[in-house]
């Protein structure tokens, strides 16, 4: 083998491995006899082709062979039919483009459906998609505004006293409810979640509508049920709260004017409490019921109302006007609170006073979720 | 389709890539062993050679459409073994590793299982030429595998497949000069390893050889 580089030495190479031409091969052959160290190159190249040579051909394993026959044997089928049947090749391509556009076909009319739909709204779904947005957006720390004309507009007598909760207590049971109660059709699904909130005009009109509809489906219902406190609190035992209470809805004022009445009357009835004339603040308690409040308001009356008879030591009216909360509002704060007032004074001596505060302050934590 | 098995294997891979499977199955036969020796000498791991004969084949029916008659099948097929080679060596890093402790030779019969130390320390004077032939042959296989493997693929190509330099230059992807010139330095790194193992030209000569 040369170290150095010889003219000749890939021709050597070529020579050692038959890849000269028969012409090529005789010159350098010649050449050979007369050239010591070519002659040694090439010579070297045979010795160690001459011992690796030794290194036999492996035969390559048998495993696999079948599966792999198998393989081509299937692949030369598909040629045979592939070749044969053009038509297999277009409908490999046509296919999925036919697919595509039908579904871009499906894309494009949807759209325009839902398109036409939200300017055809039927007044039923534009009524359930307001009532699901209201039942969303009341609460009433954030849009106490709306909240209070909402109160307004709904308020009615006690077997609507639910559904006004619905919309002011903001407690995930009746907001579950409300759209369900409704029910709108399917097909105002769609349009639904496309609420003009830009659109205001519209919306309010809506509301005026539904807050009309709801007055009269009170009104038609107090005819039959005769009073709001008559309703909610009717079973009791002697009527505490039917007196005074009972009349109030035929005698209620304009819904834009017991706000400020609660209001007011709350404030005697905290007044009387202060001095210490618990019988007065029962008085202004019931006069505040007997305005037709609803909700959350209705419930912290009921509330106090509740601890002042305890203190008057009027137990029987007490645990009465208790359960009317705990019946109205189940599952709230206020309903907590009066059961555990209820439990208090049942544990408690008679004539013995409770936490005169607790009535009107639910646990924080609790008045925070409620807000 | 009138199959003759004396074909050329362009004409073979053309009949096969029209459908007949007859003439994949000749051509398996004609260079299965050949690829297969490439693939074991180039990886120098004979479970992993399994591995990549079946895997070159499988590519050989995937892209039989992809063949061009105009160069030669071998080129083809050596260019597809080689590159699979190629890629398990750069997944397997420790290849190299895992060879020189992994038994050498492929036959597992001739001293196989054991390390190329303990075949030379036995590479004693032999009584029978058969023993000595068969405590060479993993001495051989040592000997390629400590070549560069740009150097050991062209040699393996060339002295054990018979494939011509040219070709070797398509299916390695450099010039022909490069591919002789890496051949003429695996010749001298062989030459040199052989020497120093004690296995010189001269076992190879006239009645000495230990090839006989």
């Amino acid at each position: 083998m040369t170290s150095g580089i010889h003219p000749q030495d890939e021709k050597l190479l070529e020579l050692a491995y038959g890849e000269l031409s028969v012409g090529d091969a005789s010159r350098l052959e010649l050449h050979l006899k007369g050239c010591s160290r070519c002659a040694e190159a090439v010579s070297a190249i045979r010795r160690v082709r001459q011992t690796m040579s030794q290194l036999p051909a492996i035969q390559a394993p048998e495993r696999g062979m079948d599966s792999l026959l198998a393989y081509a044997g299937q692949a030369a089928r598909r040629a045979r039919s592939g070749a044969a049947s053009t038509p297999t090749w277009w409908r490999r391509t046509l296919l999925p483009a036919a697919g595509l556009i039908a579904l871009a076909t499906v894309v494009v009319v949807g759209a325009r459906v839902i398109k036409v739909a939200k300017e055809h709204r039927t007044p039923m779904a534009l009524l359930a998609q307001t009532s699901r947005e209201e039942s969303i957006e009341a609460k009433p720390s954030l849009k106490r505004g709306r909240s209070d004309q909402i109160r307004d507009l709904y308020a009615a007598g006690p077997s609507s006293a639910g559904e006004a909760n619905h919309d002011l207590a903001g407690d995930h049971a009746s907001r579950a409810e409300a759209p369900k109660a409704m029910s709108p059709p399917p097909s105002a699904v769609a349009p639904q979640r496309k609420a003009p909130s830009d659109d205001p005009e519209p919306r309010h009109r809506l509301v005026q509508r539904q807050a009309k509809r709801k007055e009269r489906a009170a009104e038609e219902e107090r005819g039959v049920a005769g009073g709001v406190a008559g309703g909610v609190v009717g079973g009791v035992p002697g009527g505490v709260l039917g007196g005074s209470v009972g009349q109030a809805p035929s005698a209620r004022p304009a819904s834009s004017g017991w706000n400020n009445e609660v209001a007011e009357q709350s404030t005697a009835a905290a007044k009387a409490k202060d001095a210490g004339d618990r019988r007065r603040e029962a008085v202004e308690l019931r006069r505040a019921l007997a305005t037709g409040v609803q909700g959350q308001e209705r419930a912290r009356i009921l509330n106090r109302l509740c601890d002042a008879l305890y203190a008057l030591g009027e137990r029987a009216e007490a645990a009465s006007v208790c359960d009317a909360v705990v019946r109205e509002f189940p599952n709230s704060p206020h309903a907590t609170a009066a059961l555990r007032r209820k439990a208090l004074e049942n544990t408690a001596a008679p004539a013995e006073k409770i936490q005169p505060s607790a009535p009107s302050q639910p646990a924080k934590g609790k008045q925070q979720s409620e807000n | 389709v009138e199959l003759d098995t004396e074909s050329s294997d362009e004409q073979l891979m053309l009949d096969f890539r029209a459908g007949e499977a007859r003439a994949f199955e000749v051509l398996l036969h004609r260079h299965r062993t050949p690829v297969f020796n490439f693939i074991l000498r180039f990886t120098g791991h004979p479970a992993r050679a399994e591995d990549l004969l079946q895997e070159t084949w499988l590519k050989v029916v995937r892209r039989a459409n992809d063949y061009q008659p105009k160069a030669r099948f071998t080129t083809w097929l050596y260019t597809i073994a080689r590159n699979l080679c190629v890629d398990s060596a750069r997944k397997e890093k420790y290849r190299e590793t895992e060879s020189l402790e992994a038994p050498i030779g492929g036959d597992e019969a001739d001293g196989a299982g054991r390390s190329l130390g303990e075949v030379v320390a036995d590479l004693g004077p032999a009584p029978d030429r058969a023993a000595h032939n068969a405590r060479l042959r993993p001495l051989l296989e040592r000997a390629l595998q400590s070549l560069p493997a740009e150097q050991r693929e062209v040699f393996i190509l060339r002295e054990y497949s018979g494939v011509a330099f040219k070709e070797i230059a398509a299916v390695t992807g450099v010039p022909e000069n490069t591919v002789k010139s890496r051949m003429r330095y695996a010749l001298e790194g062989l030459r040199r390893t052989l020497a120093e193992l004690g296995i010189d030209g001269d076992l190879a000569d006239g009645g000495r050889t230990v090839a006989g």
